[in-house]
């Protein structure tokens, strides 16, 4: 994916902070912080006139006690240099993150990457214990701390979580690791129908076992990614995976008992282990949101309301690749659609998101050309106070303005 | 229509202010007489008392919505309560005013088991949403030990801990969501079922606000699948060096047990004498160490844990041989501080945070400390987290040994930051570490702290001086603080 090239790209904490400090006290030019540029989410921004300030020369490792399982690193270190470092202990920060030789640490936070694991593993909000960051009048701040549990003070590292740089650019974050696991493993549901879904996923619910990833593609969706995927088990009409991980005998316990589980209710299902490259399975299981035609809009609904969304976009012509066990949906255009009849399907499947108290968010790209198409707006109440928050940090608008993550409003 | 309540002679607030609150909760929802404000002058933090003028029990969100802007409208400040558990003064209506008490929203309005999702009350007790569960195969993982009566609203707004957090996370790893009622009256509904928000993590900031960011009236939580099957174990060592080495030890090799806490010698004395489990009482340390899962594997490391407490020096590893058992171990450390009496006529309990291989460092500090004073400290504590908790034993009658306890207090406090830790683990800053928030935090982090508080309680009158110094100040102008309390704790 290429990534634009920054106009300052300071080499220290320091240096960023010196530079925003002269803009705000001189130019006040609007500055969008670019991490490496890979998340859609990123891309979908607005402010396309802004400085682009890049945070990618801040990559170093600042501390890591191994021991103690934290990390304190600059925020331009990419996901794939950090896992590396962690690795090498023996440890892994527990995300999925894609585009992980590009995405940075700082831009994940900011746009709330996450993959198919945060079902048993949660999202960076679960793994951030402290964050430093500057303002858009060059003040660094810090919140949380260095140790695993902390309540002293508001805790700023959440509110930066999503921001997308309109509130404060991350320059250092400490978080939380864990232990790599050993083995991996699935169980795939290959689909005669969509709908044949929810019965497997119903089931989770009394499972005796402990999954980490719980996804159904539509069939679209699927041969999209084929090309780079090989090991899918689909159906004509996509796949269930359940997926799981940790010592060999939890992962192939699991695997066993859930296929067993599955049969009692007459669900024909396959299940494979893997006991070594088992980063190969993750990345398969994101290639979706990994693919070099990236998703074109993201949704949330309840997990229980995921298949209704799954046979509704289907039908609308979408490919979805969905966290279904946590009701989270990525998805774009699956074949040429003439750009008025792609934003009237979308509008109609917005609504219908929307109709199930969901949300649709619309991360750009070519199937539409002029006006975007318009996602779920922000909570009127959500939305008075983010204003309120951004005019208190950012009284000028200088970092990002018109950015979602503040503003339903289309610059 | 005559005001069936007496306002007290003292108290700034109006005849009229009065009888519209009464309005709004009717007469058995407040209480404004001298001798009822007394039960709610302080919460699980003694040392310093206010009375609030009045105290209101609204029953739902329309009603709170309403007090909050009469409050507004005749500037009154307004602080939300729960149990009034709270071991920082988080409750204590610093400048008198109203007392909103939630013990009477303590609805479960909600269990969405397809959903793992629960929608509460803010009053209800922490327990109470665990014991509804029982049998559905999920629980609420958050666990304070104050949990059979602190409340989910109190437990979100100070993000509180608990035993089982090295697993499982504090209380923000399990809110999805909240409707809180803003300091202007208005109300926000953050995050919700759907497990991504738009926007920001607001949800996340409001977790720990410390009632400062207005009332949280309905919280939405995560809810956890029951592990299949528990090892609970207790370690046995002859010195305490050897057993936080072991703590060291097992985090070190990667294990996440569900819990992993240390009780020495003084505590096993107490505990032993209030529940005559069996502990052995010339130990000098034992740790109780839980590790929970699928049957397959629980076994496995249990076994390794075994293994590396036997490596360094424990005389002793035993495990809990039935539910009964292991019900009985976890009321003996839940109930620790409840069986300090015995030993001492006042107590005074921190709750610093260090990195977890810091732990011999700052339990070496306690010591020495100890010695330095002449205070008796027993240590009992999440050893997995690095949330220490030493309890310092005193007479309150003596002004020489409250005089040393205040100075020990501030040297532990003190020695975890060095040690990069922090002040604060699970019991929230409140008033008590209002003095410590400047160091731990430069006044620019503080600047932009009050910026967001600003934002969000721009009259101040929400929860007034909490959380955060004066700026400028010192953070303590109004506190004297010459007593420590005897002071419950987690």
């Amino acid at each position: 994916m290429p990534r634009p090239n920054p106009e300052v790209c300071p080499e220290s904490s320091a240096e960023l902070v010196a530079w925003m400090t002269a803009n705000h006290s001189g130019p006040k030019r609007s500055v969008r912080a670019l991490g490496g540029g890979s998340s859609p989410v990123w891309n979908s921004n607005p402010a396309q006139t802004a400085c682009l300030l890049g945070t990618s020369r801040l990559n170093r490792v600042v501390e890591y006690p191994a021991r103690d399982m934290t990390i304190t690193v600059e925020a331009g270190i990419s996901m794939d240099q950090l896992q590396q470092v962690l690795a090498a202990e023996g440890q892994r920060l527990p995300l999925d993150v894609p585009h992980s030789d590009q995405a940075t640490l700082g831009g994940v936070l900011a746009t709330n990457t996450s993959g198919c694991r945060r079902y048993g593993l949660g999202t960076i909000r679960d793994s951030l214990i402290g964050v430093s960051a500057c303002d858009a009048q060059g003040r660094l701040f810090k919140s949380g701390g260095r140790v695993v549990k902390n309540v002293a003070g508001y805790d700023l590292c959440k509110m930066l979580i999503g921001s997308e740089g309109s509130l404060a650019i991350i320059t250092q974050a400490t978080l939380k690791v864990l232990p790599r696991p050993h083995s991996a493993g699935v169980v795939w549901v290959p689909l005669a129908a969509l709908g044949d879904s929810e019965a497997v996923l119903a089931s989770l619910v009394t499972t005796q076992t402990r999954p980490v990833a719980v996804e159904v593609w539509n069939r679209t969706a699927v041969d999209e990614c084929l090309p780079e995927v090989t090991n899918v088990v689909t159906g004509p009409e996509g796949f269930v995976c359940i997926a799981f991980e940790g010592g060999d005998r939890e992962v192939r316990w699991q695997t066993t008992k859930l296929s067993e589980e599955l049969r009692q209710l007459r669900i024909d299902c396959e299940s494979r282990l893997r006991s070594e490259a088992t980063e190969t399975l993750w990345a398969d299981l994101n290639s979706f949101q990994n693919h070099r035609l990236p998703p074109q809009f993201k949704l949330s609904v309840r997990p229980s309301r995921i298949v209704e969304v799954l046979v509704k976009g289907t039908r609308l012509g979408f490919s979805l690749a969905t966290h279904a066990g946590s009701g989270i949906g990525w998805g774009k255009a699956a074949e040429l659609v003439s750009p008025s009849d792609f934003a009237d399907r979308l509008s109609e499947f917005r609504q219908f998101v929307e109709n199930l108290q969901g949300h649709l968010r619309w991360l750009g790209g070519s199937a539409v050309e002029g006006n975007p198409p318009a996602g779920t707006p922000l909570p009127a109440g959500t939305e008075l106070l983010l204003h309120k928050l951004k005019r208190q940090l950012d009284p000028d608008g200088i970092l990002l303005p018109g950015c979602p993550a503040i503003s339903s409003r289309t610059p | 229509m005559p005001l069936s309540v007496s306002i007290p002679s003292h108290s700034p607030i109006s005849s009229d202010f009065l009888h519209q609150l009464e309005t709004i909760v009717g007469a058995s929802g407040l209480l404004s007489a001298r001798e009822d404000l007394l039960v709610y002058e302080c919460d699980g933090y003694t040392i310093e008392k206010n009375s609030p003028d009045v105290v209101v029990f609204p029953t739902s969100t329309a009603q709170v919505i309403q007090i909050v802007q009469l409050c507004q409208r005749y500037q009154i400040p307004f602080v939300p309560r729960g149990a009034g558990t709270s071991l920082a003064g988080g409750c204590l209506p610093v400048g008198g005013g109203v007392l909103i008490a939630l013990t009477r929203m303590r609805r479960i309005l909600e269990v969405n088991l397809r959903d793992r999702y629960a929608v509460v009350e803010p009053g209800l007790v922490n327990v109470h949403l665990t014991n509804h569960l029982k049998g559905s195969g999920f629980h609420y993982a958050p666990d304070p030990s104050s949990q059979g009566a602190c409340t989910v609203g109190g437990n979100f707004a100070t993000n509180s801990g608990g035993p089982h957090t090295l697993k499982y996370g504090v209380t923000v790893n399990h809110v999805l969501g909240a409707q809180v009622v803003l300091p202007d009256g208005s109300v926000v509904e953050l995050g919700g079922p759907c497990e991504d928000s738009l926007g920001c993590d607001l949800t996340g900031l409001f977790v720990g606000n410390e009632g400062t960011f207005g009332i949280c009236t309905q919280i939405t939580v995560r809810l956890t699948r029951d592990p299949a099957a528990y090892r609970t174990m207790l370690a046995v060592f002859n010195s305490v060096r050897d057993a936080t080495q072991a703590i060291s030890e097992i985090i070190g090799a990667g294990i996440i047990p569900a819990a992993l806490e240390l009780m020495d010698q003084g505590i096993i004395e107490a505990v032993e004498a209030a529940f005559h489990f069996g502990f052995p009482l010339d130990a000098a340390a034992v740790l109780l160490i839980e590790v929970d899962g699928l049957e397959v594997a629980v076994d496995d490391e249990a076994t390794q844990i075994r293994g590396l407490c036997e490596r360094v020096g424990a005389r002793e590893v035993r495990s809990a041989n039935s539910p009964q058992e292991r019900t009985l171990l976890w009321k003996c450390r839940k109930q620790a501080f409840g069986a300090i009496g015995r030993l001492s006529p006042s107590y005074c309990t921190q709750d610093g945070v260090v990195p977890r291989t810091r732990l011999p460092e700052i339990l070496d500090f306690i010591l020495e400390t100890s010695q330095k004073h002449q205070i008796r400290i027993v240590n009992v504590f999440h050893a997995g987290d690095g949330n220490i908790h030493p309890i310092l034993l005193f007479d309150e009658r003596d002004t020489d040994q409250v005089s040393r306890v205040l100075a020990a207090s501030d040297e532990i406090l003190e020695k975890c930051i060095e040690l990069g830790g922090s002040v604060t683990g699970e019991h929230g800053i409140g008033v008590e570490k209002i003095s410590l928030m400047n160091r731990l935090f430069s006044e620019v982090d503080l600047a932009v702290m009050r910026e967001v508080r600003d934002a969000i309680n721009p009259s101040g009158l929400c929860s007034p001086s909490k959380m955060l110094p004066t700026a400028g100040g010192c953070g303590m102008e109004h506190v004297e603080k010459k007593t420590p309390g005897r002071r419950a704790a987690l």
